[in-house]
């Protein structure tokens, strides 16, 4: 293994003292997260600080003996911190502070608060989407049928490089400009078999249709997960979706 | 270059390091530098897309954009596969040096749709000054030493293919052993089916897994561009590997030979 270039590696092992201090922003960072998650109150958040600290002075042994230098030490060092939060957080009341994110509500000139939310769930959209990798290029072209967003010549080739141009001018004239007055019994028999032929399958007009919506429940479950007082729905990922689609649409 | 496994615990699942690094590369951008397995795992596995969203958004407020260096990727314009790109280059230009006389025969035989089996390191040095290097047509390709490492035969999963391919329980395999495809989108499929987990795994020819996949139907389309050279590929069941096989990528179109059902 090559000496990871991260100076806070040597500090762990030389100097773990310093490293905890080095890093009381960073365990700050994440308990005040989950403060504004509702996990812990206000008035908690500087003693869950603290006892963040204790636990990971507990755990710099450990610490010391497996990390390896892969990640950056203070991703790491957040997962551990993150860690404890939770466990710590199963011995308080849930508190959900809802989230606004709707255009018309607080997202034009709202509350710092809500601003910072539209801007973090957008972020973790995205990062969604990252993990999301294989699937990406098939999930774009699902929503944007889902959501009648037109489907671009790029959209295509990104989810099947090797479209043919018969294909690629038939999605295009089917899908490429308004088609929002089809509905979905209309637009998955004609999709599916270009699915089909991309992917090498015979599937049935309902099985994209599912595929979509267990995608999206994903994408559900895990903006949930990164905003635990949230109560996101789908017209939620609509709205995060299209302002991917269409940047601006959510302003800061 | 850290082994995808390192960043695993038992069962499979990212380790606090995997998901940290995992986050990395979403504040960093360099997702397409993560290794393939640890990728496709992550698309596939609830569980460590909680971890890694969870911890992705309780970092939101920190800024990793000042970051110059990191021990694992790349950073910058231009970021390539991460860690040791120089070491590979270094070993492809070596393999080259030794290799170069029966590589260049072993691609110009099968340019020519020569039934050879690709022993390259076995075959005498031929008389190399009648031969040409691979067509230009073939496409985007890597340098010539780079190409040539790329269709190095390895020679210890030359012997699992020779005890695989014979001794396996699997029936009508595509891609056929030695098949020669296209790059893309390759079409992986085999008998019995039925209930069982399968996982898929290509390698190159250096031995690095470039592709995994769990099987849930056949046939299986692996979405994964692969540039020209030598691969192995080989089937696990839940238990252990219960075929290997190789096949070549080449960009120019197959010939008749190589048609195979991998790519219909």
């Amino acid at each position: 293994m090559s000496r990871p270039p991260d100076p806070d590696f040597e500090l762990l092992l030389k100097d773990p003292n310093a490293l905890l201090l080095k890093y009381q922003g960073l365990i700050q960072t994440i308990v005040y997260f989950y403060v504004d998650q509702g996990m812990f109150s206000l008035n908690q958040k500087e003693d869950i600080v603290q006892s963040v600290n204790l636990e990971v002075l507990k755990r710099i042994p450990s610490i010391q003996q497996h990390f390896n230098g892969s990640a950056l030490l203070k991703t790491y060092f957040s997962a551990i911190a993150r860690n404890i939060c939770l466990h710590m957080g199963k011995k308080f009341v849930m508190k959900p502070i809802p989230l606004q994110l709707l255009p018309g509500g607080d997202a034009d000139g709202g509350h710092q608060t809500d601003r910072y939310s539209i801007q973090q769930a957008r972020s973790v959209f995205g990062a969604i989407l990252v993990q999301l990798g294989p699937y990406e290029p098939k999930l774009r072209i699902c929503l944007k049928l889902r959501y009648r967003h037109p489907v671009t010549h790029e959209d295509i080739l990104h989810w099947w490089p090797e479209c043919g141009n018969r294909e690629m001018n038939n999605l295009l004239a089917m899908f490429g400009g308004d088609y929002r007055h089809l509905e979905d019994k209309d637009i998955y028999p004609m999709i599916v078999p270009y699915f089909n032929a991309a992917e090498g399958k015979v599937s049935g007009n309902d099985a994209l249709r599912k595929w979509t919506a267990s995608k999206i429940q994903i994408i559900l479950k895990l903006l949930q997960t990164a905003f635990p007082g949230s109560n996101f729905d789908e017209e939620v990922v609509r709205i995060l979706f299209e302002d991917r689609s269409s940047p601006f649409l959510l302003r800061e | 270059m850290k082994e995808p496994t390192e960043f695993t615990i038992t069962g499979g699942h990212l380790s606090d390091e995997g998901v940290a690094l995992f986050v990395d590369a979403l504040k960093l951008g360099t997702a397409d530098q993560l290794p393939d397995t640890m990728r496709m795992h992550v698309a596939d596995c609830d569980r460590c897309q909680r971890e890694v969203t969870g911890l992705f958004a309780a970092l939101g407020k920190e800024d990793y954009s000042g970051l110059e260096q990191h021990p694992y990727f790349r950073l910058g314009k231009g970021a390539s596969h991460p860690t040791s790109a120089w070491i590979w280059r270094a070993a492809a230009a070596l393999a080259a040096l030794i290799l170069l006389p029966g590589l260049i025969y072993y691609l110009v035989v099968r340019n020519a749709g020569g039934n050879v089996q690709p022993t390259v390191a076995a075959t005498a040095p031929a008389d190399t000054s009648a031969l040409t290097p691979p067509a230009a047509n073939h496409g985007p390709s890597p340098g010539g030493q780079e190409l040539a490492a790329n269709f190095t035969p390895n020679l210890e999963l030359e012997e699992l293919v020779t005890a695989g391919t014979r001794s396996t329980s699997l029936k009508d395999v595509v891609p056929v052993n030695e098949a020669v495809v296209r790059g893309t989108a390759i079409r992986f499929d085999w008998g019995p089916r039925g209930e069982r987990q399968w996982t898929l795994v290509i390698m190159d020819a250096a031995g690095q897994d470039v592709y995994s996949a769990r099987i849930k139907a056949l046939p299986h389309r692996a979405e994964k561009k692969l540039g020209e050279g030598l691969y192995y590929w080989k089937v696990l069941d839940e238990q252990e590997a219960v075929y290997f096989g190789k096949f070549s990528v080449r960009e120019a179109a197959p010939s008749p030979r190589s048609t195979n059902p991998a790519q219909k």
